[in-house]
């Protein structure tokens, strides 16, 4: 597990995921929650440039 | 058009080639096909392109065919066309695998997904299904091996069309593009691969890997061939302005964006040294070159794999769930870990990419570009077990090289052509990828077009698989 995500985090995945249906043992959770923490912190960095949600975030429909 | 027979057979006829050697009757379709089995039985066992090849299904639609075309009733520009549908399309009477355990039981499909119908409407033949990477999901598609080059990889996720197009096992191809799966096994097999505008092909039938990203298209040996097989896989009743035939756009006057952002730029040299080439042979034809400057490009990845990951993890709830050990362990882990990313997260990704698309569109407006032109993919063809390569100093995952110059045309939904700009030292294909405005498919297609017909091909055309009677 990276050193960035904090083991209580990889807990608190194997928890959630044990209650969607997903039997991971820790180290899998761990990975897991290393995945999900790359993904969120990339997310939350990109996100600073976004200006309000003054508009819905709807499911790409078309390009125009 | 050449009307002559190629030496080494009708199999190495282009597309457009062989429809007209069909329609002005100098060759049947049972003829051809069996051609094209012959070519079959003498690379597949060595580039592994297809999942299924089914001899008997192929002849009967073949006799079909010929009858056809006797009664003076031929069905379309495609009549007898020998075809490889990747094994993520249904195709009636054969089961649909996805490359993956979760189907290798899979019942024959009960029908035609809407653009293999259209295909054989329009007289496609089909030979069989071509490999994917499993659940189209990578860029390696296993056990497939580059026709150029037998210890690479033939890209992926549409890896077994493009093998087999490159290799003349069939004149064209179906794909799939939801990060760079037809553009990618495009670049690295030396093919033409076509992404249309998101929404412009019917993707019923279709297995999905993350639906709003999810395009379909061709792969095919030169734009004609490939521009053909998009017309007749458009839905008429959609109005969509035709492709086929070609029209030339002109290059002269023609203004073309290149990126400045490292997305782009940081490529390896023998793909940068191709992409210069290109460059200054466009500039010769009288393109106007930009340089144009995307904001966010820099978020791509992390766009385009959070919204991969929460549409596949929903796409494949149960299989995560109650048979997750018979997906692949990395594929397993991004789906499931999708599972938990937060409702909140994916809205923020759909934001994100609909900032990406108005800055695109920015961009496209204020510059008054007709296309952006981009090395396809930063790398040259890879070896199965290569994970990672260094790229300008920097190591990087094959995938994520790969992805990154794709994705952002799956984020925005541009119609984008990829085809061969050139070769490394050692006779391996680079690619060039022109991505046009929204649902500006016939204007970008032209554009390729006359970038291929200017490209120097000599070399391209005398290392060319097809040229070799065997691969190994």
């Amino acid at each position: 597990m990276s050193d960035a995500v904090p083991a209580r985090f990889a807990v608190t995945v194997q928890e959630l995921g044990r209650s969607l249906g997903f039997n991971w043992e820790r180290s899998e959770a761990e990975l897991i929650a290393d995945q999900l923490t790359g993904i969120q912190e990339g997310l939350r960095k990109a996100a600073a440039r976004l200006g309000p949600a003054d508009e819905p975030a709807t499911v790409f429909e078309a390009v125009e | 058009m050449s009307t002559e027979l190629p030496e080494g057979g009708p199999w190495q006829w282009s597309l457009v080639d062989a429809a007209a050697a069909i329609r002005e009757r100098r060759i049947t379709a049972c003829e051809l096909l069996d051609s094209i089995l012959g070519r079959i039985e003498a690379v597949e066992p060595d580039i592994h392109a297809f999942s299924l090849v089914d001899p008997t299904f192929a002849r009967r639609q073949a006799d079909q065919l010929d009858r056809e075309l006797s009664d003076g009733a031929p069905r379309g520009p495609l009549h007898g066309i020998p075809l490889g549908v990747k094994d993520i399309f249904d195709v009636e009477g054969l089961p649909t695998k996805c490359g993956s355990a979760l189907y290798v039981d899979a019942a024959p499909a009960t029908a035609d997904a809407d653009v293999v119908g259209r295909l054989r409407a329009a007289g496609g033949l089909l030979v069989g299904k071509t490999t994917t990477h499993e659940l189209a999901c990578g860029v390696y598609t296993p056990p497939t091996r580059n026709p150029w080059d037998l210890s690479r990889c033939c890209g992926g996720s549409s890896g077994g069309s493009g093998a087999a197009v490159a290799a003349g096992a069939v004149m064209g191809g179906t794909g799939s593009d939801t990060g760079g799966s037809i553009r990618i096994p495009a670049a690295l097999c030396g093919v033409v691969g076509i992404k249309p505008s998101y929404g412009v092909l019917s993707r019923s039938g279709v297995a999905a890997l993350s639906w709003s990203l999810d395009h379909v298209g061709p792969l095919a040996r030169s734009v004609d061939d490939a521009a053909l097989l998009l017309q007749t896989m458009l839905d008429p009743a959609d109005g969509h302005p035709a492709v086929f035939p070609v029209v030339p756009a002109n290059l002269d006057g023609a203004v073309l964006g290149i990126s400045t952002d490292p997305v782009f730029t940081r490529v390896e040299p023998a793909v940068r040294a191709a992409f210069d080439t290109a460059c200054t042979l466009l500039e010769e034809a009288g393109a106007r070159l930009v340089d144009v400057a995307i904001p966010g490009l820099e978020d791509t990845l992390t766009i385009e794999f959070a919204i991969v990951m929460a549409e596949a993890a929903a796409y494949h709830s149960a299989a995560i769930r109650e048979r997750p050990g018979s997906i692949d362990e990395g594929i397993r882990r991004l789906f499931q870990a999708g599972a938990l990313l937060p409702a909140e997260d994916y809205l923020v990704a759909q934001r994100l990419r609909a900032e990406l698309c108005r800055d695109v569109a920015r961009v496209y407006a204020e510059q008054g570009l007709h296309a952006i032109v981009a090395p396809s993919i930063p790398v040259t063809p890879y070896r199965p077990d290569e994970l990672e390569r260094e790229i300008d100093g920097l190591m990087e995952s094959i995938t994520d090289a790969n992805v990154r110059t794709t994705a952002p045309f799956n984020l925005t939904g541009l119609p984008a052509v990829a085809l061969p700009m050139g070769l490394t030292e050692d006779d391996l294909p680079v690619g060039i990828q022109f991505v046009g405005r929204p649902f500006g498919e016939a204007e970008v297609v032209g554009l390729a077009r006359s970038y291929e017909q200017r490209r120097d091909s000599r070399r391209l055309d005398e290392v060319h698989p097809l040229r070799r009677p065997h691969l190994a």
